[in-house]
């Protein structure tokens, strides 16, 4: 019984626990509403009994106060202090007497000072407190006084500051209050425990002991020892006890008879599972449930030790390991039809098997030749499958790249035939494949000696090097020109013999073009370095023949048969000066000064100019509107907006033509802004039409003609930049631009500029005809010492004459340290200084920040031939007062002298 | 012919003779016995003497209706004092050499009464003053005057009594410079320090001052717990009104004689709640002295309204001077006063006992407060009908 149990003690709960287990739940919470409920309200009772005890004990005292008082008051002995005494005395005595009357509820009486002065504790008689007492009727509080715990209940009397206090010490306020809570606790778990310990003897005695047996012998039984029970209660465990000994007596009988037979087919089994286990491939049984029934150790191997793979169905197995539907399918069909398969699926998902060849067969019965179940017989082919696996990838990646590359590929037999080619050879030659495979590569060649000459330059290095590069001109099948380079590898077989050639071709025709138009624009930026070198000595030169045309134009009247000769000098003298300036803006190398011009007058101008260069095969046919508006406008710029027309239309028309130019003036509303340029404003635009009868641009392309470097000119005829400088001429104007054209009938360009709010200034549209009449005048005389710096000596003398004609005297210097050293001596004395810039030795700006040094408040004027922007802020941010560019009016030079020395 | 003209003339000089007896012996028979007194039917004086007025009015139909005293009706000559001394001493000389009342009763309150008893004492009639409690009224050694009310000085006990035990610790007192009102605050004085109170302020005012505000603002700053004011009625209402403009309050305020109005919360308001007020009577059907309860009734269907402690007090008055006719069968005013000095009785206010001075010794003052617009007894604590309630203060 013993070993029993302890051999059970952790696979089993008794039953007595479970019929236990609610009379314990319902006996604890039966215990807990009693405490719970009970106990509180005995305690409540108690508390209030002793608290009421302790009020109505302080309430006695207080009326033992209030009596006398009334009879203080009646009696009018309130100044009759023996009466008081007495009668004080007599309510301590009464007041002290109150305590016989309660259990254990003691009386004190404490002054307003906290002396006790009276009680039926003895101890407190004659007593201290340090205690504060409430004056105003309170509820009951613990106190310690005099280190006596204590609850009280205390009232104020103030006629005699008296406090009337009523206590009882804190244990005997417990007291009742403890043995309430332990008897009750006390007697509810006692019950409770008496009650439980019966029942479980009674069913010990009863029903566990007699099962206990039961339990004993069934596991004997289960051992293989057949034992019988030796107790038999007189209740009904008895009959099931002796039902069980019945039972034993007859399991033991059959029990022989089955061990005999059990051991014949054991030994037979074992022969069989030795047959199965030999075999290197995997076996798996099924039965006609689909359920495996057997695996041997080659499948276990597969699946791990762990997996549990008899019980289950090929569906569940495939669901948890993975591998291929197809092998339960198969398995499925043999079962259903007899019939032997054989197929290749998909192995465990993880597993090192990946590939199986499976073979089903049907497994029959003898006599009725029913299919009962299904054998299957699984071979590892992984390794193989694998190899081949990675051929046909590694042949696809290659294929997908030498189809997909940008470059042309081909393959070439070693008698230079095509033997293969990708897409992009066929694109970028033009050809369908079946027009390539098999030809002679002369096909992409220009010409026979092409062909040749590859060949014989190209093969002696390619069987050398084994692989070679060079750049070679094929031809299209439309035939046009590609230039290409080409990167070609010798294919060798596994004997190394060459078999054959294979080329990466790639187009390098636009890569070309570049090169040659960035070749074009250093060519133009050397121009414009060019044309700013010469500008300044140029204009040196120009400025002479001004000075002096407008020295001897002083002299002259209108009538003087002399006067037009030398006016004609002056104008040639400006439009030298435009020339240099037209220069300079097309190299960039002047800062664009925008003022209201009018178009009318800068398209005659450049008009006439293009008449002189253009071919006499073109005509020009000007359409100007009358009085259109000043816009504001770069005049330079827009002559170039003009030229760069003009020739763009002459190019277009190679067999002569007619270019016609107009303008006019518009007002354009939102929706026709909308369908020109969607960017612009609508407003007042002066229009500039520009167009001719030449070839037109086609449809295709007429998108892209604004953008850089985009031209249809041959090589080396056109930059591609000069409708790409049309439009940025426009745009920075605020305007935009159009163009119309038809193939064969000529294409019209149109200009919107938007209307100038300025006036055009007088000066500029004098510039080149008014005369002053300052020189002339020479009155009144000025006075003032200038020095004037320049290395051009014709430009010393011209200043010197100009200026001692007015008045001034005039100090000069050829070199900046020539300044340098005639200022220092005689800098109080000197007015002005003019001051060339760009001179050799010293320079101008060194040299203006000397002669500042040396007079910070000098008057300088700077002067030259070419200025550019950065310079001039420079010397004005040294202190130059103004500059003069040459070559200047000497009445725009006395102008500005005057001005500083007035 | 003659003989019957005889017996005719002598028939009629007998019938002559027996009317005019008769006339003479029936008007010797019903000569009232006249009772004079002033109320104040004008003047600060005016509501609580229209309570005695009406006390006077109910005991001359009372004893009227039970046959008169001695067998004589009684008949009260009222006249109107105005509320000025002056007047009432004019008036009371008048009552005793003119009409030559019999008895005299007092007028209302201490400084009336101090006047009014100076005529009496100097005529050698008895005056019981039923509404007058100042200390000096006992202090001339008058033998002619006897004391109803508990004296002033006793007026405060209660209220001080009660705060004491609530724990209130400072007070203030504020009061008239007259007779009664001084006399209450000087006894309020003593009384607040045997409860061991401590006392703040005790300021008087002179009755023609209008203002109380700067009191009030010297009562801000101060801020007491309690504040006692000995004041008369017209000033207790102003008083109230200054307070409730100047938002100023205390946890306990007591005032002598306007709270025992039954309409005193009709005329201050909510100012009203929890207001002290001592009083020698109050019309509460617990008060167990014999007689009160029919005394109320009877007052509510006489006059029309519920009588104050004035009224009962007058009305006791009467009933004494009523027991001593009765008993000594004399209007002898010496014979009366022996009488009522020996006397040691219950009336309907409380006990009744004087000194050998006429002062009043067996009778103590009740203390009530207004509670949700009722008047309630809180002391003294064997009589208390509920129990006292104080303000919730905020301090500044």
């Amino acid at each position: 019984m013993n070993r029993l149990t302890k051999r059970n003690k952790k696979r089993y709960i008794p039953l007595v626990f479970w019929v236990m287990l609610p009379i314990l739940v319902v006996g604890i919470v039966f215990s807990i509403i009693v405490i719970q409920y009970w106990c509180p309200t005995l305690l409540h009772e108690a508390k209030e009994r002793v608290e009421s005890d302790l009020k109505l004990a302080s309430k006695l005292g207080m009326r033992v106060c209030d009596y006398k008082f009334d009879l203080i008051l009646e009696s009018h002995l309130e100044d009759d202090i023996n009466a008081l005494r007495a009668l004080r005395k007599e309510s301590l005595e009464e007041i002290k007497a109150i305590s016989e009357n309660f259990h254990k509820i003691y009386m004190l009486v404490v002054d307003g000072r906290g002396n006790a002065i009276a009680s039926s504790f003895s101890s407190l008689a004659r007593a201290r407190f340090a205690v504060h007492f409430p004056r105003r009727l309170s509820q009951i509080e613990s106190y310690i006084l005099d280190g006596l715990s204590v609850k009280a209940h205390v009232r104020y009397f103030p006629l005699w500051d008296w406090y009337i206090v009523s206590f009882i010490k804190e244990e005997d306020f417990k007291a009742p209050l403890l043995f309430i809570k332990y008897t009750v606790y006390g007697g509810t778990f006692g019950i409770f425990a008496i009650t439980l310990l019966t029942f479980i003897l009674t069913y010990r005695h009863y029903i566990s002991r007699p099962l206990m047996f039961l339990v004993e012998a069934s596991h004997e039984i289960s051992e293989g020892r057949f034992v019988t029970i030796p107790v038999s209660p007189k209740n009904e465990l008895g009959l099931v006890i002796d039902a069980f000994n019945h039972m034993v007596n007859n399991l033991e009988q059959h029990r022989k008879e089955l061990y005999s037979a059990l051991k014949a087919l054991r030994k037979n089994e074992q022969f069989l599972h030795a047959i199965l286990e030999s075999i290197q491939d995997g076996i798996v049984v099924f039965g006609d449930d689909l359920r495996v029934k057997y695996v041997n150790s080659v499948v276990k191997d597969w699946f791990g030790e762990k997996a549990f793979l008899v019980g289950k169905t090929c569906d569940e197995i495939l669901s948890r390991y993975g591998g291929d539907i197809a092998e339960c399918e198969l398995i499925k069909s043999t079962l259903k039809t007899g019939i032997m398969r054989t197929a290749v699926v998909k192995g465990l998902y993880g597993s090192s098997v990946e590939w199986f060849e499976i073979s089903t067969y049907p497994i029959k019965e003898t006599l009725s030749g029913k299919v009962v179940g299904v054998v299957e017989v699984k071979k590892d082919i992984t390794d193989a499958r694998r190899v081949s696996d990675a051929l046909r990838e590694s042949e696809e990646r290659y294929r997908t790249l030498v189809e997909n590359s940008f470059d042309a590929i081909i393959m070439l037999s070693m008698k230079r035939k095509i033997i293969s080619c990708n897409q992009a050879f066929l694109e970028m030659f033009g050809y369908a494949r079946d027009e390539v495979i098999g030809k002679s590569i002369r096909l992409i060649h220009p010409s026979d000696e092409s062909f040749y000459n590859l060949g014989k330059i190209h093969y002696p290095l390619l069987i050398q090097k084994g692989s070679q590069r060079l750049e070679w001109e094929f031809v299209r099948k439309d035939g046009t020109r590609i230039d290409t380079e080409i990167v070609s590898s010798l294919v060798r077989d596994s004997n190394g013999n060459n078999v054959g050639v294979v080329a990466i071709i790639r187009d390098i025709t636009e890569r070309k073009r570049y090169e040659e138009r960035i070749s074009q624009l250093q060519k133009m930026e050397a121009v414009g370095r060019l044309a700013g070198g010469i500008a300044h000595d140029f204009n040196n030169l120009l400025q002479v023949i001004i000075g002096y045309v407008q020295i001897l134009l002083a002299d002259k009247s209108h009538d003087d048969p002399d006067f037009d000769s030398l006016k004609i000098i002056e104008d040639s003298a400006y439009r030298g000066k435009e020339l240099v300036q037209q220069i300079l803006a097309f190299s960039r190398s002047t800062e664009a000064r925008f003022e209201p011009v009018n178009l009318n007058e800068i398209v005659e101008h450049t008009v006439r100019m293009l008449e002189r260069t253009m071919s006499k095969a073109i005509n020009i046919k000007l359409c100007l509107s009358e009085n259109v508006s000043p816009i504001k406008a770069n005049s330079v710029q827009i002559e170039q907006i003009i030229i760069n027309l003009a020739v763009n239309a002459q190019d277009a028309m190679p067999d002569g033509g007619e270019i016609v130019v107009s303008t006019t003036e518009k007002i354009l509303d939102e929706s026709e802004i909308e369908r020109l340029s969607p960017e612009a404003n609508p407003g007042r635009y002066v229009v500039l039409c520009i167009s001719d009868t030449g070839k037109g641009i086609d449809k295709s392309i007429i998108n892209r003609i604004f953008e850089p470097f985009f031209t249809t000119k041959d090589v080396g005829k056109g930059s591609g930049l000069g409708l790409a400088v049309v439009y940025g001429i426009v745009r920075s104007h605020g305007g935009f631009i159009t163009c119309e054209s038809e193939v064969g009938e000529g294409t019209t360009f149109t200009i919107y500029f938007p209307v100038s709010e300025q006036l055009i200034s007088k000066d500029k549209m004098n510039n080149f005809s008014d005369v002053k009449l300052t020189l002339r005048r020479g009155k009144p005389k000025r006075r003032g010492t200038i020095l004037l710096v320049d290395d051009e000596e014709m430009i010393r003398i011209l200043g010197k004459e100009v200026l001692e004609r007015v008045g001034y005297d005039v100090l000069l210097a050829k070199s900046g340290e020539e300044a340098v050293e005639i200022y220092k001596n005689v800098y109080r004395n000197v007015d002005l200084i003019i001051l060339d810039l760009n001179m050799p030795g010293m320079g101008g700006i060194p040299c203006l920040k000397v002669l500042r040094d040396i007079n910070p408040s000098a008057n300088i004027v700077i002067a030259s031939g070419y200025i550019d922007r950065e310079n001039v802020k420079k010397a004005m941010s040294f202190g130059a007062r103004t500059y003069l560019y040459k070559p200047f009016s000497m009445d725009h030079l006395l102008e500005i002298v005057d001005e500083l020395l007035t | 012919m003659l003989a019957g003209k005889k017996v005719i003339f002598l028939l009629t000089v007998v019938i002559g003779l027996f009317v005019f007896s008769f006339a003479i012996v029936s008007s010797q028979v019903v000569k009232p016995i006249l009772i004079g007194a002033t109320v104040s039917l004008e003047g600060k004086y005016r509501m609580p003497s229209h309570m005695v007025e009406m006390a006077y009015r109910l005991w001359e139909k009372e004893v009227n209706s039970n046959g008169g005293l001695l067998g004589r009706p009684v008949k009260l000559i009222l006249k109107n004092d105005r509320s000025s001394p002056e007047f009432t001493r004019k008036l009371y000389e008048e009552l005793i050499n003119k009409d030559q009342v019999d008895l005299v009763l007092a007028p209302y309150g201490s400084p009336l009464t101090m006047i009014a008893s100076e005529v009496s004492e100097k005529h050698r009639k008895l005056m019981i003053a039923c509404s007058a409690s100042s200390e000096k009224l006992w202090q001339r050694g008058f033998q002619y005057l006897i004391g109803m009310y508990a004296t002033a000085d006793r007026y405060f006990i209660g209220f001080l009594d009660l705060i004491a035990r609530y724990g209130l610790n400072s007070v203030a007192i504020i009061f008239e410079d007259s007779t009664f009102t001084k006399d209450a605050a000087n006894g309020a004085l003593k009384w607040a320090h045997r409860f061991h109170l401590n006392v703040v302020l005790a300021a008087s005012y002179k009755s023609r001052d209008s203002f109380f505000s700067s009191i009030i603002e010297n009562l801000k700053k101060i801020h007491p717990d309690a504040l006692l004011l000995s004041v008369y009625p017209n000033d207790a209402y102003r008083f109230l009104k200054e307070m409730e403009l100047k938002s100023f309050n205390v946890k306990a305020l007591c005032i002598t004689i306007a709270p025992v109005f039954p309409d005193f919360c009709r005329k201050v308001g909510n100012m009203c709640e929890g207001i002290f007020a001592p009083a020698q009577w109050v019309p509460n059907e617990r008060i167990p002295f014999p007689g009160s309860k029919a005394f109320i009734s009877n007052f509510k269907k006489f006059a029309g309204i519920t009588p104050t402690y004035h009224a009962a007090s007058c009305y006791s008055a009467c009933k004494i001077l009523e027991e001593a006719i009765q008993k000594t069968k004399t209007l002898d005013q010496d014979v009366l006063l022996r009488y009522v000095l020996g006397l040691n009785t219950v009336s309907i206010i409380g006990r009744f006992r004087v000194s050998h001075l006429g002062r009043q010794m067996g009778h103590n003052p009740v203390t009530i407060q207004w509670q949700s617009g009722k008047q309630e007894i809180v002391y003294p604590i064997s009589l208390q009908t509920a129990l006292p309630r104080f303000r919730s203060v905020n301090s500044d």
